[in-house]
């Protein structure tokens, strides 16, 4: 078979570069240089034989995005562009999507859906999407704990619209829970109530329509989801309804008693811009001044500063990390998956990408070209502009302006 | 004050786990077994039996919920809801 730096002709296709359409990129033994989009799978992608990592870096694109959504159960990543437009980039070809992803896609490399340029959030749920396009909320995937909010468990295989009722500006889906913030600041869910992550006052059944949640909150400005837990920032200050099993909520107390709905966790914390549920044990907040507060277990370093000790006790829960240091600005995790164990995820700090976390250990490999081996938090080298950043459970992905 | 019944049903090897009910008075929300399959129910003396929950609402409920024709708000009365038909 005739080879082509190390990769056999009839795949050439595949390798960045070589195929018109996805643009530049780098050779695939280097790490990304200035703007573009990496992203690390969890298999090795057989058509870079020559690269002998188990957890194979791939793929390198010029596309460059400003939002960017993995999923939290397959090996599938959707991005927006800053022009508004929605891609996808899939290494495995869930039923759930498979209209959304044609078969013909599933390469690892990005490919638009449609042509519409009004997209402007997304976020994964286990084995589901939510998406905002011009206000309206949109769903895809499996829809068993009626994640999209329209009375039915109907799997959306396809982008399908879910409400355009009142104007959505944020949406968050946990694993088996939807939540989502209006114009006006309020906010609405959907989904499994278990352990009360849905705030409807109840943890039987399932919330079938989008419901406002049961305390009325107002002049939200940000809304997260997780495992079975989900968080609303208001004034600085963080609201948490659900699991708290680190316990992780912030409430000074060691009670890891499931919360009923959306409540203030600490009045004297009011710099909070926004929440991340990395873990269904533990919950990232990125401050005003770019601090990370961080509260519950610390496992597998999935602390920014590199720690493992928990904060757990009634003193220290949100407490700032001053070993993360300053200039937070973006951060991504997940918990959405169904083992809400994904210590780690990765984040933009002072004009630079910064991952880490040992459970996404091969990953940062793949990432890093071998140059991080340990999990660690460290920085990508990168002469570009961060832009946005995702983790999976089985990927992770960054992009650079 | 809201709380939760909790019930025990025998269950059979072609009960449809994934199957859902509603309660009229309270039009978004839905009920289900809280185990996924026959294999995650308790089985005593070769009969199987899965659990599901119930809302008991002790304080009349008002709830904003919207579809895709707009927005609607109830208030759902005392009472129990979500008992399997």
């Amino acid at each position: 078979m005739a080879q082509l730096s190390g990769i056999s002709t009839n795949l050439i296709d595949k390798v960045d570069g070589f195929f018109t359409t996805q643009g530049g990129g780098a050779s695939p033994d280097s790490v990304l240089t200035g703007a573009g989009t990496m992203v690390a799978f969890t298999f090795a992608a057989p058509w870079y034989p020559t690269l002998n990592y188990e957890y194979n870096k791939r793929s390198y694109s010029s596309h460059v995005f400003s939002k960017l959504s993995a999923s939290a159960d397959y090996e599938v990543v959707w991005g927006i562009k800053s022009d508004g437009t929605l891609w996808f980039c899939a290494a495995e070809h869930p039923s759930y999507f498979n209209q959304a992803i044609p078969s013909i896609d599933v390469d690892a490399e990005w490919h638009q859906y449609g042509t519409d340029t009004d997209w402007t959030d997304i976020s994964s749920g286990r084995q589901c999407f939510g998406a905002l396009k011009g206000g309206a909320y949109y769903f895809l995937g499996r829809n068993n704990r009626y994640q999209e909010g329209n009375g039915v468990t109907t799997t959306r295989v396809n982008w399908t619209l879910a409400n355009n009722s009142l104007t959505w500006v944020q949406c968050a889906l946990g694993e088996e829970q939807t939540v989502l913030r209006t114009s006006t600041g309020e906010v609405y869910t959907c989904g499994d109530n278990g352990n009360y992550a849905t705030a409807q006052g109840t943890t039987s059944g399932f919330t079938t329509f989008l419901t406002r949640e049961d305390n009325l909150l107002t002049n939200v400005t940000w809304v997260s989801s997780g495992n079975a837990d989900s968080s609303a920032v208001i004034g600085g200050q963080i609201y948490f309804t659900g699991q708290n099993t680190g316990p992780h909520a912030g409430f000074q107390s060691t009670s890891q008693t499931d919360v009923n709905g959306f409540t203030a966790v600490n009045a004297a914390i009011t710099d909070v811009i926004s929440t991340h549920h990395q873990s269904k044990y533990s919950i990232i907040a990125v401050t005003t001044n770019g601090s990370i507060r961080f509260a519950g277990y610390a496992n597998s370093k999935g602390r920014p500063d590199g720690s493992t000790a928990n904060l757990t006790s009634a003193t220290n829960q949100l407490s700032i990390l001053t070993g993360a240091g300053t200039g937070w600005g973006l951060f991504f995790g997940t918990a959405s998956d169904s083992s809400g164990s994904r210590y780690g995820g990765g984040g933009i700090k002072s004009g630079s990408m910064h991952i880490g976390g040992s459970v996404f250990t091969k990953q940062i490999q793949g990432l890093t070209n071998n140059n991080i081996t340990s999990g660690s938090w460290s920085s990508l080298t990168n002469s570009g502009t961060p832009s946005a950043g995702s983790v999976g459970e089985f990927l992770m992905v960054v992009s650079w302006r | 004050m809201a709380l939760e019944g909790t019930y025990r049903v025998e269950v059979y090897e072609d009960t449809d786990f994934s199957v859902t009910w509603t309660d009229v008075a309270v039009p978004f929300m839905a009920w289900g077994y809280d185990q996924d399959s026959l294999e995650e129910c308790e089985e005593i003396d070769g009969l199987y039996f899965a659990t599901y929950s119930t809302w008991v609402v002790t304080s009349p409920q008002t709830r904003t919920y919207v579809t895709k024709t707009g927005t609607e708000t109830i208030t759902i009365p005392l009472g129990e809801y979500g008992i399997r038909p």
